[in-house]
């Protein structure tokens, strides 16, 4: 059964709420901070959570949303030896939840946002917001893809003249 | 600056230049300081002429996918580039139709260029080697291709005007090699673009020999000349031509004086530089006199007028109000000078020439539009050891290269090599970031700290080498005209042929061998190199060495589009003489990198500068 999105937006432009307790923004910090290896704080200090709620918001329909937080919800609330593993099994294991999930990485990491794949959109259908994007120039700058190497994104945030003969960060203790 | 997109021409003119490119605006720098006036013709739009505008730009580049060299600026339909986007490989007989150029094959162009007010150094790397004396002698030295018209000792003192005219930051000592002189009293304008930690670091393991089939070859990790604003020198650096005294003062940003005098590494030369350290042709156009200059944008030229006595008696120019104003709404406009300057890039200049007259103009050698050359870019790749901690992805997209494989008499058997040690990881290898965050989050199904470990680990490590090939000229290599395939305003689309012949594959293998020495030499395992090709790779062609066995290789272009109208010393297989000049029409010089009758190695924007300058002279000459 093919299933259309729903209109998100209300006639006045904001979201309605989900129903996934008292604040689903720091439902969707606490989940992406789990996603990406960085903490809430890191996250918060981009600058960009917001925005990036918003287009998870205008691309994805209401109950999706609602099913992914929900039930991000839910692990949260386990003992933390525990969380991983239902991130690992029941997120991004999750034929419906899982490709939401890498595209939330990767619109941390890349500041874009990819068209989900054949099969998702086969499944829930295919949103006209559901396009190949850097979702704005705000979101390439802050890209964690740049943090997590160690460096500016390249164009932006310059180091200033010869910083690229230094010394560069070490890199992590042992790869994994 | 003094732009005038609706602007008209204003009075008599010396000269009319056609492209406001680097090639156009040295020359009229030159005509306009001996007090000649000048009209620039430039089909495409003002791009970054005033700051915001250029920082617009910067934001279109931030907001792109993918970052190609032409992203920053968004395609114009009535004067469009070739994107290069989507490299096809050729099936026989079916031209790729995607492009602004059309592409016969056998193999891709797959260059791309700017049709902008700046032209191609809007987005260019910015090197600025010099070429060495051999290549101006391939044919005699080498029995390979054919000599120049000219040799080093003619134009060293204009290499040395084109480096202080675009502000090159290098160090001449490091540039001396394979008969490389410099004036003793002379330096460039300012000091070498420090080498990366990269750079730095690899250059303990690779300087020395390398040993590739039993021969032994000295390898050394050296600077490149760069177009980008560092250390300024004393004035007293420019040698017998120093005026005043203090130091060069670097140019900064169009605009504005507050920035652009340094590299501030933003590691994003191609596409574009946020500060305008690196030098764009918009800085020698914004120092004009006003009053000996007009510059009109959106105007592209449709056709020159050639007189019964063999003189050019006028360019056909259409001005365009907006890139969305129909074709038939935009009447053509005749304008007249004494002199006649084609500088609107090897393919554009043989496309007008190809597109005047009744059957082409200039071309009683039919050399126009043959002889077509790229240096075909041949990539290696792999992942250093931890402890060299190379910390890529740090500052201008290379600081160094391994100079050895410039000259030497090999080139009688293969291509000749410049070879460019990378800063910016895998970069036009794999498209990192955005590939790994791929193979890492939907290929490894990563998250959380293992993702950002991983990521920290590998992308530092990146090494990226790239291997500038020698191409040859081939008159079969060459671009036509066709009325099947016609561009806005009533132009032509370039229809391009191309192929790469065995000379260039041979230097191709050669250099995968050197690459594995290297490789070696860093102490890089075989299983942490990455370079393979296939037959879906882009630029993919196969090569079978003499008594070996059938290789898969590959390329992409350099956009150094090489040839097209070449020099040379008789009127029966050149276009243009020695200073550039028509042989056809006294009145015409055809200018640029399309003037060059052989590629050699060097990205070759400062040689058509040199060349540029030399045919200002003669310019100069003739204008009494």
């Amino acid at each position: 059964m093919i299933q259309e999105p729903a209109a998100n937006r209300t006639p006045s432009g904001d979201y309605p709420p989900l129903r996934v307790g008292p604040d689903p923004l720091a439902r969707f910090i606490s989940l992406s901070a789990a996603l990406t290896g960085f903490s809430q704080a890191e996250l918060q200090g981009t600058g960009m959570a917001q925005e990036y709620y918003n287009v998870m918001r205008s691309t994805l329909s209401e109950p999706l949303v609602g099913r992914l937080l929900l039930q991000w919800t839910l692990i949260e609330k386990l003992d933390s030896y525990l969380q991983d593993e239902y991130l690992s099994n029941t997120i991004l294991g999750d034929e419906t939840l899982g490709p939401m999930a890498r595209n939330l990485i990767t619109l941390w990491y890349l500041g874009q946002w990819w068209q989900l794949p054949v099969a998702w959109r086969q499944l829930h259908g295919a949103n006209a917001q559901d396009t190949t994007r850097v979702v704005s120039a705000q979101a390439y700058e802050e890209g964690l893809v740049w943090v997590a190497m160690g460096v500016h994104p390249q164009g932006a945030k310059q180091p200033g003249f010869g910083s690229w003969a230094l010394e560069p960060a070490p890199l992590p203790e042992k790869a994994t | 600056m003094s732009i005038h997109p609706g602007g008209q021409p204003d009075g008599e003119y010396d000269v009319i230049i056609i492209g406001g490119g680097v090639i156009g605006a040295l020359i009229a720098q030159k005509l306009t300081a001996q007090y000649k006036r000048v009209l620039i013709l430039e089909a495409g739009r003002a791009v970054g002429s005033t700051f915001p505008s250029y920082q617009s730009y910067v934001e279109t580049f931030y907001a792109s996918i993918p970052k190609t060299p032409n992203a920053p600026y968004p395609q114009n339909p009535k004067a469009p580039s070739p994107l290069a986007i989507d490299v096809h490989n050729i099936t026989p007989g079916t031209p790729d139709l995607s492009d602004y150029t059309v592409e016969t094959g056998p193999l891709p162009y797959g260059s791309t260029y700017q049709r902008a007010l700046g032209g191609t150094t809007l987005h260019w790397m910015g090197f600025c080697p010099r070429m060495v004396p051999n290549d101006f002698k391939l044919q005699s030295t080498y029995g390979r291709g054919v000599d120049w018209p000219i040799d080093y000792d003619d134009i060293k003192n204009y290499y040395c005007d084109a480096e202080w005219a675009i502000g090159v930051a290098g160090n001449k000592a490091d540039q001396e090699r394979f008969g490389i002189t410099f004036p003793d009293d002379y330096d460039y304008p300012m000091e070498r673009i420090p080498l990366s930690w990269s750079d730095q670091q690899l250059q303990r393991y690779i300087d020395g020999e390398v040993v590739i089939d039993g021969a032994e070859h000295p390898v050394e990790i050296s600077s490149l000349p760069h177009a980008r604003n560092s250390i300024p020198r004393p004035l007293a650096a420019r040698g017998g031509k120093a005026k005043g005294t203090g130091s060069y003062q670097p140019v900064p940003a169009v605009g504005t004086q507050s920035t652009g005098e340094r590299c501030e590494g933003n590691a994003s030369c191609i596409p574009i530089c946020p500060v305008q350290a690196k030098y764009s042709a918009l800085k020698t156009l914004n120092q004009l006199p006003e009053e000996r200059h007009t510059l009109l944008t959106q105007a592209v030229a449709t056709e020159l007028l050639v007189a019964a006595n063999g003189r050019i008696d006028g360019v056909v120019y259409k001005q365009y109000p907006n890139e969305s104003t129909p074709d038939f709404l935009v009447a053509p406009v005749t304008v007249k000078a004494k002199l006649y300057v084609l500088a609107a890039h090897a393919v554009e200049n043989a496309k007008l020439l190809l597109a005047s007259g009744p059957n082409g103009l200039a071309n009683s050698s039919d050399q126009v539009g043959r002889n077509l050359m790229d240096h075909p870019f041949f990539i290696t790749w792999a992942l250093a050891p931890r402890h060299l901690n190379l910390g890529q992805w740090r500052g201008p997209g290379a600081t160094s290269e391994i100079p050895n494989f410039r000259d030497g008499a090999f080139r009688s058997e293969r291509a000749a090599t410049r070879i460019d040690v990378g800063n910016w990881g895998w970069d036009v290898a794999t498209f990192p970031p955005d590939s790994n965050i791929n193979a890492f989050v939907y290929g490894q199904n990563l998250y959380g700290p293992a993702l950002r470990n991983l990521i920290a680990d590998e992308l530092p490590r990146q090494l990226r080498i790239g291997y500038v090939l020698e191409q040859l000229p081939e008159s079969t290599n060459r671009v036509t005209i066709d009325r099947n395939y016609m561009g806005p305003l009533g132009t032509y689309r370039p229809v391009l042929h191309y192929d790469i012949s065995d000379y260039t594959r041979a230097g191709m293998a050669f250099a995968w061998k050197l690459s594995d020495a290297i490789f070696d030499k860093i102490g890089i395992p075989r299983d942490q190199i990455f370079t393979q090709f296939d037959e879906n790779s882009t630029g993919y062609m196969p090569y079978t060495p003499s008594g070996g066995k059938q290789m898969s290789l590959a390329y992409i272009g350099s956009g150094h589009h090489i040839g097209t109208h070449r020099m040379g010393v008789q009127k029966s297989d050149s276009v243009v003489n020695r200073n550039m000049r028509s042989w056809d029409h006294e009145n015409l010089y055809i200018v640029g990198c399309g003037a060059f009758p052989t590629s050699a190695t060097s990205n070759p924007t400062l040689t058509a500068s040199a060349l540029a300058l030399m045919a200002a002279d003669d310019m100069l000459k003739q204008l009494g």
